[in-house]
């Protein structure tokens, strides 16, 4: 582990994966809203059911899902910078923050 | 059981494992590949192959290194599959007891392609029996090689092996981290477990068969 970063609500763990790239961890105290996967498909390939599915842009990351579990991990592709392998995984955490406070109790 | 492994295959199959743009598969908070069974095969055997004819006497040492692989990629894939996002939505909503943990992760085995793995007896802590169908190690093998006076499916052996090591004789439960030192902890641990192949396709066996127990020799 080499980072720990909160966004709002939701806590980001930043992992070692090796020297090009790190692992994003997303977790949140609360299962993760049914919109979220709507708004994270906008423009990328999606795959999987309800339960677990996976976000994936290429040349970027991908984003494994699981709502129910409140988990997610981001793991980006190798050509990408380190820093902006943080701020992906920032604004993706953004997202689930705010769609977190949006959704009903 | 509560293990449901059809519903596990399908949710994992539904992913569509298939290469990115650089050549890998993220998937279970690891970088997989799509590899050929044969390009294993063949370098494993001719290894094993050289060490007959160059050093015989170290034919015992070269098995026990093919053997080792396993237990090393067991314990960074069986244990990274296991604390992964997947086994998070997919898994553990049916686990019920620690010897789910082993019925769950040879479910996802079943999913990668590796021939059917199936459990014949678990003995909570101390024992499991299981038959391999269609190895790939022992098919390939066939294929290749004259029938073996010995089993063949090494990376299998090592990986049941690891996979008890990681649900009993350490706690896989706990998410622990993969580091050098677990590793160490509990694979070279006095009650570590070790598996023996006790039937092979390969030795004109109709499956194969692997026993893990602790420390059996
Ligand atoms: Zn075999």
């Amino acid at each position: 582990m080499l980072e720990v970063i909160q966004v709002g609500a939701v806590t980001v763990t930043r992992l070692y994966g090796c020297t090009r790239r790190d692992q994003y961890e997303l977790r949140a105290p609360r299962p993760f809203p049914s919109q979220l996967r709507d708004r994270l498909e906008v423009g990328r390939a999606s795959r999987g059911g309800p339960d677990l599915y996976v976000i994936d842009e290429p040349g970027a990351f991908q984003l494994t899902v699981a709502p129910k579990s409140a988990r997610a991990l981001m793991m980006p592709r190798l050509t990408t910078p380190l820093e902006s392998q943080r701020d992906t995984a920032l604004s993706l955490a953004g997202i689930v923050d705010e769609l977190l406070l949006e959704a009903p109790r | 059981m509560a293990i449901h492994e059809r519903a596990i295959i399908e949710a994992v199959s539904g992913l569509g494992f298939a290469g990115n743009e650089e050549g890998l598969i993220p998937a279970f908070g690891l970088y997989l590949t799509k590899h050929f069974a044969d390009y294993y095969n063949r370098i494993s055997y001719a290894l094993l192959g050289d060490f007959i004819r160059r050093a015989p006497e170290l034919e015992e040492d070269a098995r026990a290194l093919l053997i080792e692989a396993g237990r090393v990629c067991s314990f960074h894939t069986f244990g990274g599959i296991m604390t992964s996002v997947e086994w998070d939505a997919v898994v553990r909503p049916m686990i019920e007891s620690r010897e789910d943990w082993v019925l769950g992760m040879v479910a996802v085995v079943n999913a990668l392609g590796w021939g059917r793995w199936e459990v014949k007896s678990l003995e909570a802590n101390e024992r499991l029996v299981l038959t391999v169908h269609d190895s790939y190690e022992a098919t390939g093998y066939v294929r290749d090689y004259p029938r073996a006076k010995e089993p063949r499916c090494y990376l299998a052996a090592g990986g049941v092996a690891g996979l008890m090591n990681l649900v009993y004789q350490g706690d896989i439960t706990a998410r622990p981290t993969f580091s050098e030192a677990y590793y160490l902890e509990i694979f070279r641990s006095p009650r570590t477990f070790a598996a023996r192949e006790t039937r092979c396709l390969a030795m004109g066996d109709s499956c194969c068969e692997i026993v893990a127990e602790r420390d059996p020799i």
